[in-house]
Parts: C-alpha cells; structure tokens; sequence
C-alpha cells in the first residue's frame, strides 16, 4: 500500500513538472511596481484572459533602468545571457548601442502581428535600426504644458492665452504671475536639465548631427539658453540642485504654477491632492509662436537573446502593447501609463475627463499631442550632453561668456565620446 | 583638606570652561549623526506629501504605510532572504578567515609572512574593478542566482584575515604548548582552544561580516535575479526608484532594513569593543 502511495506521488510530481514545462510563461525585467509593474500586470492579465489562460508572466521588478542597461553591459561583457529575462524595459536612448556591441543579445521584432502605423513616428524612431523594429512600446512620454489655472486667472490670463504662445510671451506672463502669486511658472532639475532638449525639439532641431554634439553654432539653442537665463534671472524658472529638489520642493510643496515635462510627471503632481481642479495641460510655447510639441523619457520592451519562447513572446507583446485597448485602458487606470498607440488613446477611458485637471481629458490630449512630435536625432551620450549643458548654464548665469562656456559643453562631450572610442 | 579642595576647585573648573567648546562641538556632531535614523522613525509615520515637504515629527499614518508595505513589496521573503544569506556568509567567513589568520600567525615563517603582505595588496583593488570578471567567474562556475554566487567573493576577505591574525598575537603559546603536551591534535587546538579564547575578536568580527553582508548592494544585484531572490537592500532600492516615491512606506521599510544591524550590534556591542582592541579570553 505505502509503495503504491510514493508511486502515485511520484507519478504526480512528474505531471506536475511536465505541464510547468509545458506553461505558457514568460519572464519580464522593469522598474517601478507601481507604473511598469502595474502596466506589465495589465497586460499580463489581458492576454490571459482573452489569448491564453495558461498564460503566466513572471515580473521581476529592480530599482531603475540603469539597473536592466548594467546588466545587459555585465551579460554582454561577459558572453553570458543567462541572468537576461526573455524580456527586458528599458530607457529608449541605449537599444542602438545594445544592438551594435551585443547582436546576439536581442531577437527583433520581425513577423510580429504590430500595426506598426498605429504607433507614434517618434517612439517607434527610437528603437527602429536600419528599418527593424525591436521595441515594443509601454509608455508615452509626450510632454505637457500644465499651468495653475487659479495663479494665472490671478494674473489675468487664461489656460487658452498660453496655448500658442512664444517663450518671450511665457516669460511676460511668468513675471505678472510671480508679481501677483510669488510663484514662479516653471522648474526644472538644474544638475539634469530637460528643458533646452525639449524646447529645441519643439522647433524640430536636436543636440545632436550626424552622431556629434551640437551645441556649437546651433543658433536656437543659444537663443533657448539666453530665456532660461533670463527667466531665471526673472523668478520664472525655480532651477533646484537636484531631482528631488524638483519633484519635493518645486512640485509637491507648491513653489511653482507651471510644469513643464513628460507626462509621467502627472504622479508627482497628483501627490498634492488639495490642488485638485487647479491643473489643466496645453501644448508648449515654441521660440516664434506656434503649439510646441516634444517628448521626454519613455521605455521600450525588448526581446532577448535568452528568451526561450520567442514566438509566444512576440505574439504576447503584439497582442497586448500592440495595441490591446484592454491593456493600456488598465495601465493607465492602474499605473498612470499614457499609450502611444494611436487608436487604444481614443478608448472611452482615455476621453474621460480627469477631475485633478478641471475634467479636462489629458490623457486622450497627451496621446493627440504625441502623434504630431517631430523625431529628431537622439544619442545614446544624452544625459552626458545634458549634463555638460547644465554645467556650462550655471557657469553662464555665474557671468561667464555663454560662447565659450557653450563650445566647452561641446569639447567635453565630444572628449567623453571619445574616450568611450566614439 | 578644606584648604586643598579650595585650591583644587578652581583648577577643575578651568578644565570644565576648557571642555565647553568641545562640549558643543561633539553635541552638534551627535544631534548630526543622531538625526537621519530619528527622521527614518517619524517619516514611517507620514504620509508620502508630509515626508516630502520635510515634517519631522511623528504622524500616524504608521498603520497605513505598513498596510501599504506589505500589500506592494515581498517584504517578509526579502527579509528572509537577507537572514539567510548574512547568516551563511558570517559562518563561513569566521570559520574560513579565523582559519587563516589562526596559520598565518601561529605558524608563521618568511614564506607565509610573504604571501600575507601579498593578500594586503588584494585590499587595494577597489570592489568595482573585480566586477566583471568575478561575474565571469561565477558565470563560468555555472553558479549565478545561488547562495554561493552571493558569499564566494566575500568568504576570504583580507581584512578579516588581518584582524584575525592580529588578535591571534595576544594567543598565548603556552596554552598551545601545553595542548599539543596533552595529546590535542593541531586543529583540535584551533576548535577546542583557540575559537573559545578569542570569542571577543570573533564577536567583532561577526558584527562586521554580518553588517557588510546584510547592507550588500551591487554584488548581490550583479549576480542574483528575480524576485524570489531579493534582499532587502534590492527591496529598498527598487522602492525608492520611481515616477512617484511613496516616502513614508520607503521610510518604513528602510526602519524594517536597518533593524537587524541595529539589534545585532547592540547585542554585541561589548564585545565588538573588545574583539577590536584584540582581547583574549
């Protein structure tokens, strides 16, 4: 009796094993629970429940993109992709670079069922190489315009005077808002400044031609320095010294009527729950008028070299951030996460006004305002260009020469890039 | 003896005006390095907009941030986790370092004080350096992802070889002697007479080695993934990564994070002291 008993249990443990063999499982690297994570598990959930119900999605979550960009480096470096998930989110700048030192590392998107026209130019053109796409896009980092309503009517002027506008208007209102609120109408992280990338980008012009810096003798970017200069000289741009100087002080602790960035922006502003009603977005200000439009930040899912089941990888991914409005409906009601996929952006969810921003349906204006960003050049050295760039502002508002502190941005990072044998 | 303490009186009192400065000095320095861990107690609190706009006294939203915690982190399992792994790795390490130092300096000659200046110089070689080929090795040793991926680089560390082989010169040979007289065999010596005398340097260094293990970051995060084998080091960073940070339940599970340190060292605090002074017992 005992005998027949182990047998049956052993008989069980090996069905057992063999339909988990069997299981329809994927495992997926990202960061942030609470926004990836969140985006990840409607997916999940979504394939689930209408593709395959033995479906099962592994989340494993680290603490930020570098964290997935290191262990790439560290798998590449090594000749060892065994610690790769079969899928990978990270930042959209690196997957030119990852596919040129890594190829074997990555499995493209080919024969993967995508409408690929229903995907904003401006996402796809991060993480298309030589016309082969690798990215499957999660999030949309379109950015917003979001102004005060309350501080700007305090100044006499409305939501719809600064749709348009010039950034030498912004700045006349910026003044009449300080003068009459305290408040200045913009901030930024001045250690990691995004505002000249997103101003120029506005206009169609990048920091960057023909993979080199361009910082010398691009003429609107040195008209954008000179208003930031002049704005922050004016109490209309709060530069902090760091990232949570932004987000804690500026943001959450009310020091500002204006913000200015990608839409994932939106979880910090909706901290502050007694300004609710108080927000409404609009299309940024461009140098000579005209609705400004630009993008920062943003991730890509990337299939790896490790993935053991690349058919149902690709039929996952298709199926779900392809374009599944069931997917982006839930991540955004779970996480926050803005589609970038044009036709899941016109759900009902997405048309629903939102109360933090007067009713106003952002989310469906956000996904509207991606379709129309013009791509421009990006780089893999970005943050390093955006970093000498943020060294070079302090030396110009300390007084120096804003040529010269401008062509030492450009000679720093073209000695960077050289030093990385670029 | 009135006359005496007269004259004494002024003389200590002088000293007392000359401690003053000193006085306010180490209270700065105390309030400085006291502050961040009672911030970590009020900010577990608060709300994630109270810790943010900077409110440094106690809330009491503690219920909420645990709830909070618990329902979006495996807490529990990278607690676990991370017991487990500084558990194993300061066994191991005592036994293997203790070892070593107990050779080195009890049987020592040129040779092996030559290889002990040799394993110093390992100490230059900043962690960072060792990065990816220790990953290569663990790859290569089909290793990645285990117990044994996280404590190998750290088994046989050349500090704790150094500070056992430093105490090991307050060992007093005669006690040696007098076992090997006895009949002890040479490692009979080093479990039944050398571990239970320097049970203060091995305190000490149980305190470190648990400490290092316990608070290990980018090791760990090189050579292990998924979230079946987070520590919690991994936990707290993933937590305080994010388009929006939730401070008071980052806060909480930072309390949570540093707790076990805490605890052991207080526990161990006496004789960490005199393990580090080099005291046998």
């Amino acid at each position: 009796m005992t005998k027949k008993i182990v047998a049956l249990f052993i008989a069980m443990c090996l069905m057992l094993g063999i339909a988990s063999a069997f299981a329809e499982k994927l495992t997926v690297t990202a960061w942030d629970a609470n926004f990836n994570g969140n985006a990840l598990q409607a997916a999940a959930d979504d394939y689930k429940a209408n593709v395959d119900p033995d479906f099962e999605l592994e989340i494993n979550i680290v603490s930020g993109s570098s964290d997935v960009e290191n262990d790439i480096t560290n798998a590449g470096s090594s000749g060892d992709y065994s610690l790769l998930s079969d899928i990978v989110l990270f930042q959209d700048r690196y997957i030119k670079n990852f596919v040129e030192n890594y190829p074997d590392a990555w499995v493209s998107l080919e024969g993967a069922d995508i409408n690929w026209d229903d995907i904003t130019a401006v996402k796809q053109s991060y993480s298309t190489i030589d016309g082969v796409h690798y990215g499957a896009p999660v999030d949309n980092g379109t950015a917003i315009m979001a102004y005060r309503v309350d501080l700007l009517e305090q100044a006499g002027y409305t939501i719809e005077d600064m749709k348009g506008i010039t950034w030498e208007k912004f700045l006349e209102v910026g003044k009449a808002v300080y003068e009459k609120t305290g408040k200045a109408l913009l901030s930024m992280d001045g250690s990691g400044n995004d505002l000249p990338y997103m101003m120029l980008q506005a206009e169609g012009v990048s920091l960057w031609k023909d993979g080199k810096p361009f910082i010398v003798g691009n003429e609107k970017l040195r008209r954008v320095v000179e208003l930031l200069i002049e704005m922050e000289k004016e109490h209309v741009l709060i530069l902090s010294n760091d990232w949570t100087g932004y987000t804690n002080e500026t943001i959450m602790q009310d020091q500002v009527a204006g913000v200015l960035n990608g839409n994932w922006i939106i979880p910090t502003m909706t901290q502050v729950a007694d300004n609710a009603g108080k927000w409404q977005i609009t299309t940024m200000p461009t140098l000579d008028g005209g609705e400004g439009y630009a993008t920062n930040g943003g991730s890509s899912l990337y299939i790896t070299g490790n993935c053991k089941n690349v058919d149902l990888a690709k039929k996952f991914l298709a199926y779900t951030f392809g374009g599944s409005k069931e997917t982006y409906d839930n991540a955004l009601r779970t996480g926050g996460v803005v589609t970038c996929c044009i036709s899941a952006g016109q759900s009902d969810v997405y048309s629903e006004g939102v109360p933090f921003f007067n009713n106003q349906p952002v989310y469906k204006d956000i996904t509207e305002m991606g379709a129309k960003i013009i791509p421009v050049e990006e780089s893999p050295f970005h943050y390093v260009l955006r970093g000498y760039l943020g060294v070079a502002m302090q030396q110009i508002k300390d007084g120096a020469d804003i040529d010269a502190a401008l062509e030492e941005a450009q000679t720093a990072t073209e000695f960077y890039m050289e030093g990385m044998g670029y | 003896m009135t006359k005496a303490a007269t004259i004494r009186k002024p003389a200590v009192s002088h000293i007392q005006r000359k401690l003053i400065p000193s006085y306010i000095f180490l209270t700065i320095m105390s309030i400085m390095s006291v502050f961040p861990l009672y911030w970590m107690f009020t900010a577990a609190t608060n709300t994630s907009l109270e810790v943010a706009q900077g409110k440094v006294w106690f809330g009491n939203y503690l219920a909420e941030n645990y709830k909070n915690l618990i329902a979006q982190q495996n807490l529990w399992q990278a607690m676990g986790n991370s017991f487990f792994y500084a558990i194993v790795q300061t066994l191991a390490t005592l036994l293997i370092c203790s070892l070593a130092g107990y050779g080195f300096e009890l049987y020592h000659d040129r040779g092996k004080d030559r290889l002990f200046a040799i394993l110093l110089l390992a100490m230059m070689v900043p962690q960072v350096a060792t990065l990816i080929p220790l990953f290569t090795m663990i790859s290569k040793m089909k290793l990645l992802n285990s117990v044994l991926a996280f404590i190998i680089p750290g088994l046989a560390t050349p500090f704790m070889i150094m500070m056992f082989r430093q105490n090991s010169r307050n060992f007093p040979m005669d006690t040696m002697e007098a076992a090997r007289i006895d009949g002890l065999s040479e490692i009979g010596i080093f479990f039944r007479m050398y571990i239970p005398m320097m049970k203060a340097t091995y305190a000490a260094s149980a305190v470190i080695i648990f400490m290092n293990s316990w608070n290990a970051y980018m090791w760990p995060r090189t050579v292990m993934k998924g979230n079946a084998v987070q520590t919690m080091p991994m936990l707290i960073a993933n937590m305080s990564n994010g388009y929006a940070v939730d401070y008071g339940m980052l806060m909480l599970g930072v309390l949570f994070c540093s707790l076990p340190t805490i605890i052991v060292f207080f526990v161990l605090q006496k004789q960490f002291a005199e393990g580090i002074t080099g005291s046998v017992k």
